[in-house]
């Protein structure tokens, strides 16, 4: 039994580190790989961009091709034939054509592996947080990990932004609003509560503004409530910070060249490119869902027909993925930017009776890229179906322990949930050593 | 205009045998169910049981009647006095019930006996004698097996006998008949297992099935083993194709052996292999009885059905619920029963009032069931078109003559059409909704009254109970529907729709209301008893004295005087109480959730002085949204944590509508949690046993013991979930044992319910491991006594109702002083103890205090309004606010002042919506709108009009055509301030961290825009209109946002940014705005694959960014200028604190 000095004492040490975290973007110590004295390998990446194939994406007909099967006859394997890439003995899908050149900047996970594959959300919740549902508490997405630990890079800008549906699989949990996520559902605008309407023009702004400095001002001299009520007035003026010409003029893509917008392709290849300039603008880490449903009804969710148009999904994906790597490149931002695809599971090489496939988890793809990994690596290796780990099994923990180290952050370090609750920031994961070394 | 509800008692349904008149009102025919049917009028009321005879001249091998008691050896019927081929029962919980009895089944005497089988381990034993028994079947034999079955919907295959597969490895299935979930019902099956080289399955399942809830059907099945297509399977004596589904047809011959034979369940008596339900007359023959002899074993005379004999209303409608229909998509069913009835107002209705059980619990029933409603009606004279729209079939009859029937609903996939809009009916007609079927017929109008009665089936094959747009509606042959039978002109239109809508949720809410204080008024009066029982306890308790303080100190109430009596003796003068105004805006926020209304400060104003504030606090307490404003604090509290998509995430069922209810009624507190911790009544719609629900959480009640802990003991869980608390005095045992209390029997502890690897931590103790077995006992004898409390247990032997009792007994050291706690942090800022779920360590700031006002809670039947109205009331409360600076939690807080408090998510949103006068227009929490998935699998949380009623929007599959671009605004908002879409753990105190999203949600957030556009639909709008002078309307804006009037410097401000062209902003014979709104009703989870789904909401999504459309009856440049008013007033850091 602690007594009453002791757990407060206690406490007062445990969040001492983590107290004066804001989102505007200062370090917590110690949550950080240069102050702990764990042992794990030191990344260098600053950034991270999270690309999501929502619906399950399926390994054997992208990243870990195999033998060609036939959807018709029930033979299990490849939808599509295979093709050579950078890396001697690494092949990618025929329809990633673009990526297989520069293979030699990825690292292919190949033998993920978790076991939810009955329902979307709960695998989802999985991949976002590392853990299954508790019931005592709300683990954080590793958005909002990352971008908790390492705050923003620039006090005008978000740490944490996604292009995509909000949901809470991709929420802070129990690290509350403040390691939450600014979302936008497409590029034509930017993220609403940060964009000024159309219909206020910068002098109605400056207007507003005005005119509103004078009512907080009187305000301020008259208001009860002290430091509470100051500290929500400084909040104002960071909000109108934020939405104001600096940070806004990044969601301009049309600032970019036509040839590099047309290399990033689609819509979502918009979104990739404006994830390149929301990183330059000191952004931690974007989540960016390739969810173009309207492709093939399903997205990457191909059960029955949705199999057919498949390969429509992936060819948007290999173009917009290429341009992103090698514009990074051309930035000399690649090393620096963790590039991560990922999907709720994987699908099994076999068919369903409407030619289409169904979920699997016990063996799938996580690519990585850039980071400043070791990269061009192949990590595990799969069966003949893809569907089971022939060497070695990438548990989720070690999924996410890994893109903590590579962000320089201590994968065993404790985050205190409901204030006192030490919460290990992943579940005992391990890095995969060899992308270190 | 509303009629007053009237609640029957419900009465049994009349049958008539023979000729009774056939007083059904409408055209509707109830088919006899069964080809076979052919009354035998002179054994009908006959004592004997013919049944018995007619079985034994087929001459069975086995026939078991259940006539004794079925806990005693049940023996042969086949053979008179024989022993051998006796049922043993297994476990001896039977329930004898009454069986298939005449006159409805006239080959059984009316004192027939059957048994019910209700828990996987019930089922009966049949040894066999031996090798080559009478029991072992082989290639050649021909078997016969039969048994009139009730059956309960279950999921599974269970048997209703089956020889052999009774242990696990053992493969040996001679024979087995079984019933399969399939439809509304249950198919027929039979299986076995061949031996050879070729040993395999072999499973025939039949085409046609058993209804269920409509009472006893009879089964049988015949085959000669060897040729498969002998197979034949009889439902009600009428013979049903089926195939070999499983393993083919074989000529190869069963298993034989000495292998049991079971009745009422097999392969080791797993669930879902158990049967469920009533069971009678099971016989085995061997041979294969003819389609004849078959026959002759089922009879059954339908009753005549007649509906409740009640008398049609001269206005409004009679609607009578049926409950125990027949679950198939058919109009032809056996007579259900009568449930109850109630008035409407006219042929429409968008939810059917709920039901309530004796405790005023919302209760489900019978899925499907019938609803009935009966009017009478003026024919205009001339052409006119009828129309009726339901979800369901409904059945439309004039006078007893049917008119028109619509279609069963057949919704299901997801890959379905985006049906076209059509509007051809009617001019201005609203599109039928998505998942409705219509149904219009021309008459010739005479001018005269005529009865009219629209039936129409509710819910049925698992899907909510749901009724669309459901109302029958009259129309000239080219002129627009108008809802017939009502007072007031409801027009089938878009635009009328919305007025429709509130006036039918208001009634809604009423009649629930009145139903549900009707149906409770016995079990009030046992929470009368409980009440003078807690009342006497306490007032044997110790009574703090009310300190004596000097004047200064006095306050209002006796509060005061504790509160003072500290300050006075620490030398702290007490801060200033706050001006009338800020007061009203305090004590709305407070009770209502939002701001006041310019009308609730005209009526505080227009107050005498002295006690306008008391006045205010009654009229405020006694307001509607009282109720909304407490819903979220429990839904934090309790972890109220519905998904509307396969609930996967912890969730539970949205128990959301009975804290709304509970808090509707002021529901004594330990009623609440009494409620709460029985987890009694409806799981998907609403009633408190969805707090028992936890998705894919192994330990469900250790979490819902968790929650309790906090909510109602004050102990923190937490970490006891998977090993023993480092900082509480609470083991991991402790909570398992109440876990186990809430089961009712004892609990193993889940593997996942542990440290994995055990612990390395210095601070953590493991002392359960998993595997262990825990009791149920009650951990907590320290804050409430298991002692002397048996005589208010309704039900001593129930080990949950006991943890209801133990945890909200007046005895409790922690029940009373806890939710005061709650109640004082709400309303002051702090508490006397710092963490309202965790008095581990607490040192209450005021002890006397908070004895005082616990013992007041519980003389007074733990009436929260009571408390609140003492809170408000004292000067305590109505002081000035502070930041808290300088409170020290080790020493706790004076209450000089009170501490600042931000508005919580849901105070913001909905006071934003107050200020502006807009409606949400956030259209409903839900995905399946045209009920086409399962009821376990969707949920439908309603339209969306207050912040507390918006759930995750579950997109987890990122699929625009899942999105919900209209609440999806709100979700934006609501979380940015700290409200939780998902709440898989309990939370008593919000973060406020502050962060940038914040004041910019505010700034530019979607909702933030509508509320400063002036746009047509909003009453600032018109207050822009009507204002005589710039003052006004600065004036009014401020009541509205700020509740005080603008400074000078204020209005000086703004009447210089306002005063240009005042005098013609009025536009004179405006544009009407026009926009053509995307038909809300057309995407659903059934067709959400399709790519036009996607279409249709990326078009909402287009018209949500679009926002509100500024009027056009103001001067643009004008409007603008107000509009930027108001944006600064809303940016000002004084809208977002409580004063």
């Amino acid at each position: 039994m602690f007594n009453h000095t002791n757990r407060r004492d206690f406490l007062k040490q445990a969040v001492a580190g983590s107290a004066g975290i804001m989102a505007s973007g200062s370090l917590a110590s110690s949550l950080l790989a240069s102050s702990s004295g764990h042992n794990f390998p030191k990344g260098k990446a600053e950034h991270c961009i999270m690309i999501w194939l929502g619906g399950g994406s399926a390994q054997i007909d992208t990243f870990d091709p195999k033998k060609r099967g036939d959807a018709k006859e029930k033979i299990p394997g490849s939808y599509y034939d295979s093709i050579d890439t950078a890396v001697p003995g690494i092949q990618v899908c025929e329809h990633l054509k673009q990526c297989a050149p520069i293979m030699d900047r990825f690292n292919l996970l190949r033998t993920v592996q978790h076991d939810v594959i009955d329902e979307h959300a709960a695998a989802t919740n999985r991949m976002h947080t590392g853990r299954p549902t508790a019931g005592t508490i709300v683990y954080p997405s590793i958005g909002s990990l990352v971008s908790y630990a390492r705050g923003a890079i620039n006090e005008n800008a978000p740490p944490y932004i996604l292009i995509g549906y909000p949901n809470l699989t991709r929420g802070p949990g129990f690290l509350g609003s403040k390691a939450g996520y600014v979302y936008l559902t497409s590029t034509e605008e930017g993220p609403a509560s940060f964009t000024r309407p159309d219909n206020v023009s910068t002098a109605r702004q400056s207007r507003r503004e005005r005119m509103l400095e004078q009512v907080r001002r009187e305000y301020a001299e008259r208001a009860t409530g002290g430091k509470t009520i100051q500290d929500y007035d400084a909040s104002v003026s960071a909000a109108l910070r934020l939405s104001g010409p600096e940070f806004m003029s990044v969601f301009e893509l049309s600032q970019e060249k036509d040839d590099l917008r047309n290399r990033y392709g689609s819509e979502f290849g918009q979104r990739l490119l404006l994830s390149r300039r929301l990183l330059q603008s000191g952004v931690r880490f974007i989540e960016v869902s390739h969810n173009l449903n309207f492709v093939n009804g399903s997205g990457w969710d191909t059960h029955n027909d949705g199999q057919l148009k498949q390969h429509l999904l992936i060819q948007d994906l290999d173009q917009a993925l290429s341009a992103l790597i090698l514009d990074l490149e051309e930035h000399k931002m690649l090393d620096k930017t963790l590039i991560v695809v990922a999907s709720e599971f994987g699908r099994p090489a076999g068919f369903d009776n409407g030619g289409g496939r169904g979920h699997h988890a016990d063996c799938f793809t996580v690519a990585l890229a850039g980071g400043g990994l070791q990269n061009g690596k192949m990590i595990g290796t799969s069966d003949e179906h893809a569907m089971k780990a022939l060497d070695r099994s990438v548990s989720i923990p070690d999924l996410f322990a890994t893109i903590c180290c590579t962000m320089g952050i201590n994968p065993g370090i404790e985050l205190y949930a409901a204030g006192d609750r030490p919460v290990p920031i992943t579940d005992g994961g391990k890095p995969i050593a060899e992308l270190f070394s | 205009m509303r009629t007053v509800t009237s609640v029957r008692t419900s009465r049994s349904v009349s049958f008539a045998v023979g000729a009774v008149a056939f007083t059904l009102l409408g055209g509707l025919e109830w088919l006899p169910t069964a080809l076979a049917n052919k009354p035998s009028p002179e054994k009908s009321t006959s004592d004997v049981d013919d049944y018995e005879l007619r079985i034994q001249q087929d001459a069975p091998v086995a026939y078991w009647r259940f006539t004794g008691s079925p806990n005693e050896p049940v023996n042969n019927s086949a053979v008179q006095g024989d022993t051998r081929l006796q049922l043993i029962p297994h476990q001896k919980s039977f329930q004898p019930v009454a069986g298939p009895v005449s006159p409805e089944f006239p080959r059984f005497s009316q004192s027939n006996t059957a048994v019910r089988l209700q828990e996987p381990q019930s089922y009966f034993k049949l040894s066999d004698p031996g090798d080559n028994s009478s029991l072992d079947f082989d290639n050649g034999d021909e078997i016969t097996l039969e048994a009139w079955v009730n059956p309960v919907r279950q999921e599974g295959v269970p048997y209703l006998i089956g020889k052999g597969r009774l242990r696990a490895g053992k493969d040996n299935q001679n024979y087995a008949l079984r019933l399969q979930n399939k439809g509304g019902g249950m198919a027929v099956g039979f299986l076995f297992k061949s031996r050879g080289e070729k040993a395999d399955w072999h499973r025939w399942t039949s085409n046609d099935i058993v209804t269920i809830g409509d009472g006893w059907h009879h089964v049988a099945l015949t085959y000669k083993f060897g040729e498969p297509k002998s197979i034949a399977a009889y439902i009600d004596g009428v013979l049903t194709r089926g195939r070999w589904d499983m393993g083919g047809e074989t000529t190869n011959p069963p298993v034989v052996d000495n292998d049991d034979v079971w009745i009422g369940s097999g392969q080791q008596a797993v669930a879902s292999s158990s049967y469920q339900g009533e069971l009678d007359e099971v016989a085995i023959y061997r041979k294969s009885l003819t389609t004849k002899q078959v026959q002759s074993h089922y009879e059954y005379v339908r009753p005549k059905f007649f509906l409740q004999n009640e008398a049609v209303p001269a206005s409004g409608v009679l609607v009578q619920i049926y409950e125990g229909l027949s679950d198939r998509k058919s109009w032809t069913f056996r007579p259900p029963t009568f449930s109850e009835s109630f008035h409407a107002e006219h042929f429409g209705l968008l939810a059917v009032p709920k039901k309530y059980n004796e405790k005023g619990i919302h209760v489900d029933r019978s899925n499907p069931f019938l609803m009935v409603l009966t009017g009478k009606a003026v024919l205009p004279k001339g052409e006119h078109r009828l129309l009726i729209r339901s979800r369901n079939s409904a059945r439309l009859s004039m006078d007893g003559e049917q008119l028109a029937e619509t279609k069963f609903h057949s919704l299901g996939g997801d890959n379905g059409p985006v049906f076209e809009v059509d509007r051809s009916l009617a001019p201005n007609i609203r599109p039928l909704h998505r998942g409705d079927n219509e149904a219009v017929v021309t008459v010739q109008g005479d001018g005269q009254e005529h009865v009219f009665e629209v039936q129409a089936f509710v819910g049925g094959n698992n899907r909510r109970q749901e009724v669309g747009e459901f109302g029958l509606y009259l129309a000239t042959p080219d002129g627009d529907f108008k809802l017939l039978g009502s007072e007031k002109d409801y027009w089938l239109t878009d635009a009328a729709w919305l007025d429709y809508v509130e006036d039918q949720e208001q009634w809604t809410r009423d009649t629930n209301a009145d139903r549900r204080h009707t149906a409770e008024t016995k079990e009030k009066e046992y929470w009368a008893r409980r009440h003078a029982w807690a009342k006497e306890i306490v007032n044997e308790q110790e009574k703090p004295a009310v300190p004596s303080t000097g004047p200064e100190y006095q306050g209002n109430n006796w509060i005061d005087r504790f509160i003072g009596a500290k300050l006075e003796a620490a030398g702290t003068k007490p801060g200033p109480v706050i001006d009338d105004t800020s007061f009203l805006r305090r004590l709305s926020l407070d009770t209502t959730g939002r701001m006041p209304t310019l009308e609730e400060i005209e009526t505080f104003l227009n107050d005498p002085p002295k006690t306008r504030r008391s006045l205010a606090i009654e009229r405020m307490l006694n307001a509607p949204e009282w109720a909304d404003h407490w819903v979220s604090y429990w839904q934090d509290v309790l972890a109220e944590n519905p998904n509307i998509i396969n609930p996967t995430l912890n969730n539970t069922g949205p128990f959301r509508f009975w804290i709304y209810e509970s808090f509707q009624d002021n529901k004594p507190f330990d009623q609440f949690a009494t409620e709460l911790v029985m987890m009694e009544g409806s799981l998907y719609y609403g009633g408190p046993a969805g707090f028992s629900m936890a998705s894919q959480n192994d330990a469900p009640m250790a979490a819902k013991a968790h929650i309790l802990g906090e909510a109602f003991l004050g102990v923190q869980m937490t970490c006891a979930r998977c090993h023993d608390a480092p900082f509480h005095d609470v083991k991991q045992r402790d909570l398992f044992s109440m876990a186990a209390m809430l089961n009712r029997k004892e609990l193993t502890l889940p593997k996942t319910s542990t440290v994995p690897g055990g612990s390395n931590s210095l601070l953590i103790e493991i002392t359960l491991n998993p595997g262990d077995s825990i009791p149920p006992e009650w951990a907590f004898d320290k804050f409430s006594e298991d002692n002397n409390i048996d005589s208010m247990l309704r039900n001593d032997n129930d080990s949950r109702e006991r943890t209801a009792l133990l945890l909200t007994s007046p005895k409790s050291q922690r029940f009373a002083p806890v939710f005061v706690n709650r109640l004082w942090t709400r309303y002051l800022g702090y508490g006397f103890v710092e963490k309202p779920e965790d008095w581990e360590y607490a040192q209450p700031s005021h002890p006397e205090l908070l004895t005082a006002l616990s013992q007041e809670f519980a003389t007074n039947g733990y009436n929260i309004k009571h408390l609140a109205r003492l809170i408000f009331e004292s000067e305590a409360y109505q002081r000035e606010a502070t930041d808290g600076a300088n409170v020290d939690p080790e020493v706790g807080y004076d209450f000089a002042r009170t501490i600042k408090r931000r508005l919580t998510a849901e105070q913001l949103v909905d006071s934003m919506f107050a200020c502006a006068g807009k409606d949400f227009d956030a259209d409903e929490m839900c995905i399946d709108i045209d009920s086409g998935r399962t009821v376990n699998l969707s949920l439908n949380l309603g339209r969306l009009t207050k912040s507390w009623q918006f759930a995750s929007l579950s997109n987890e599959r990122d699929r625009p055509s899942l999105d919900l671009p209209y609440a999806s605004p709100f979700v934006t908002t609501l979380e940015s301030f700290g409200w939780r879409s998902s709440r898989q753990d309990p939370l008593s105190t919000r973060a406020t961290d502050l962060t940038p999203m914040q004041p910019a949600e505010v700034a530019n957030g979607l909702l933030a825009r509508r509320i400063t556009t002036l746009s047509d639909d909003g009453e600032l709008t018109q207050a822009a209109l009507d204002a005589e002078t710039v003052e006004e309307f600065i004036n009014t804006a401020y009541r509205r946002f700020l509740t005080r009037l603008p400074t000078d410097s204020e209005l000086q401000q703004f009447k210089a940014l306002l005063d240009e062209d005042f005098s013609q902003r009025v536009v004179q014979n405006p544009k009407p705005v026009h926009r053509d709104r995307v038909v809300r009703s057309l995407v659903a989870w059934t067709n959400h694959l399709h790519p036009d789904a996607t279409t249709v909401k990326l078009q909402m999504k287009d018209e949500v960014q679009q926002g509100d459309l500024p009027t056009n009856k103001l001067a643009p440049d004008w409007r603008e200028r107000a509009e930027d008013m108001i944006w600064v007033i809303m940016n000002s850091p004084e809208f977002m604190f409580v004063p």
